[in-house]
């Protein structure tokens, strides 16, 4: 009887985990299918008519932000908004067109050079990556911790290192009052982020960067 | 058939001329007197001021003497030939914030196996090796330049450079300055650096496109 009963139970475990496979195995077809950035990340994208800009920190020093449509490793990238195919992996099949949008900052004094996307792989993610330089490469570069990414269809930072972040309507930086501002806060991953990444970084949608805090005291803010 | 033996034939005699022993016909070493052009030691602190006033330090992350050659067929791929011999002197010192990295190199930096050829007359310019001689001021991945002679005296005859029997910095007097400007600095109002001032105590000052600057203190 007990026999029976055990045999009931392991027919029963097998029955379910077939049904977890064959549901699993369900393959979503995106071949020709084109993805755009989510309306709600769209506020995000920056207005790239304006190349260059000025900050200055608390301490008095100036600094000078350059924006380029490229990466030094990927020079075919067209404009700051372009299409971009890809294949479908896993569970996904077929190749689609996602739509992209991405900015590299490069500072004149301080050499900080760094990436920010908005990318529409299926969801819509803002990708930042910090460190693109190898000239100033540290132990704590490596793409987990280099790495920034925040997924829009879950509302979650999605990216191994999770800093803490939030959403402003606006925020007043150097008597300039700038709308939809994301704060992305390091302050309790120091030790595993690299000597280029801000502890404190604020994005303003249209703007870019607005204001850091590249180390306990000192806050650089954007000035006209 | 026949072709691919010849390619054979000409790639192993490329391979047998190619494992030629080179010589090495001469070694330059740096004098001890012109090792101290750059003045620094591992984990020195230099103490630096901004024009606004901000203090911050300077670390001194390395110090290398390193023996470079430099081949008669200067190829990438295979270099070949007798090669001579020279050493080098660089130092790194980095800062946290302002996040700079400044690096001196010194020694014979531009050494030619050629002479120069004189371009209007078609003859070899004879130069002596000491003429060769410079001195390489990084800001972060700007540099400038020096020249130096024999006596360790700074050539003040290029454009780019200006001398100075003294100046005063921070109320320091610094004798014998050399101001070089940076290689393709900006002539826009930016904080891209634009000259350095060196002189036997090593960089005195860096002067930005935007007229602030960072001074010793």
């Amino acid at each position: 009887m007990r026999i029976f009963q055990s045999n009931k139970l392991g027919y029963l475990l097998l029955l379910t985990l077939v049904l977890l496979y064959c549901y699993s195995c369900t393959v979503e077809d995106i071949d020709g299918k084109r993805f755009y950035i989510a309306s709600e990340a769209r506020k995000y994208m920056l207005d790239t008519t304006e190349t260059s800009f000025r900050m200055e920190d608390n301490v008095g020093i100036k600094e000078t932000f350059h924006i380029e449509k490229n990466i030094f490793y990927n020079a075919q990238v067209p404009n700051y908004l372009y299409y971009e195919e890809f294949k479908g992996a896993g569970a996904i099949s077929g190749t689609a067109v996602a739509e992209k949008f991405g900015v590299t900052y490069k500072s004149v004094l301080n050499q900080y050079y760094f990436r920010y996307s908005l990318t529409s792989v299926i969801e819509t993610k803002l990708e930042i990556s910090w460190c693109l330089d190898d000239y100033n490469f540290s132990s704590n570069s490596w793409e987990d911790n280099n790495r920034f990414e925040y997924n829009f269809n879950t509302k979650k930072v999605s990216s191994k290192l999770k800093p803490k972040v939030k959403f402003f309507d606006s925020l007043v930086v150097n008597n300039i009052t700038y709308q939809d501002v994301i704060e992305i806060d390091y302050s309790s991953l120091k030790d595993k982020i690299n000597e280029n990444t801000p502890s404190k970084i604020y994005f303003a949608g249209k703007a870019g960067l607005i204001k850091f805090v590249p180390l306990e005291g000192i806050e650089v803010e954007r000035i006209k | 058939m026949k072709i691919k033996n010849i390619i054979f034939y000409i790639i192993l005699i490329c391979s047998v001329s190619a494992c030629e022993k080179s010589i090495e016909t001469e070694r330059f070493m740096l004098s001890s007197n012109e090792k101290e052009l750059a003045p620094y030691t591992l984990n020195q602190t230099v103490k630096f001021v901004h024009s606004n006033g901000y203090e911050f330090d300077f670390k001194v992350t390395d110090v290398k003497l390193n023996i470079l050659r430099k081949y008669e067929i200067p190829n990438i791929m295979f270099q070949s030939g007798n090669y001579i011999a020279y050493q080098i002197k660089s130092v790194t010192m980095t800062s946290t914030y302002p996040k700079l990295t400044m690096k001196i190199e010194l020694g014979y930096l531009n050494y030619s196996f050629v002479n120069p050829i004189d371009s209007l007359n078609n003859t070899t310019v004879v130069s002596s090796v000491d003429s060769m001689k410079g001195l390489r001021v990084y800001f972060n991945n700007h540099y400038a330049y020096l020249n130096y002679n024999k006596d360790l005296v700074f050539d003040c005859k290029s454009d780019s450079v200006s001398c100075y029997d003294s100046i005063e910095i921070n109320g320091q007097t610094y004798l014998n300055v050399i101001e070089s400007k940076f290689y393709y600095h900006s002539d826009s109002i930016d904080s891209s650096p634009k000259s350095v001032l060196y002189n036997s105590k090593g960089i005195l000052q860096i002067k930005l496109c935007n007229n602030e600057n960072f001074s010793i203190k």
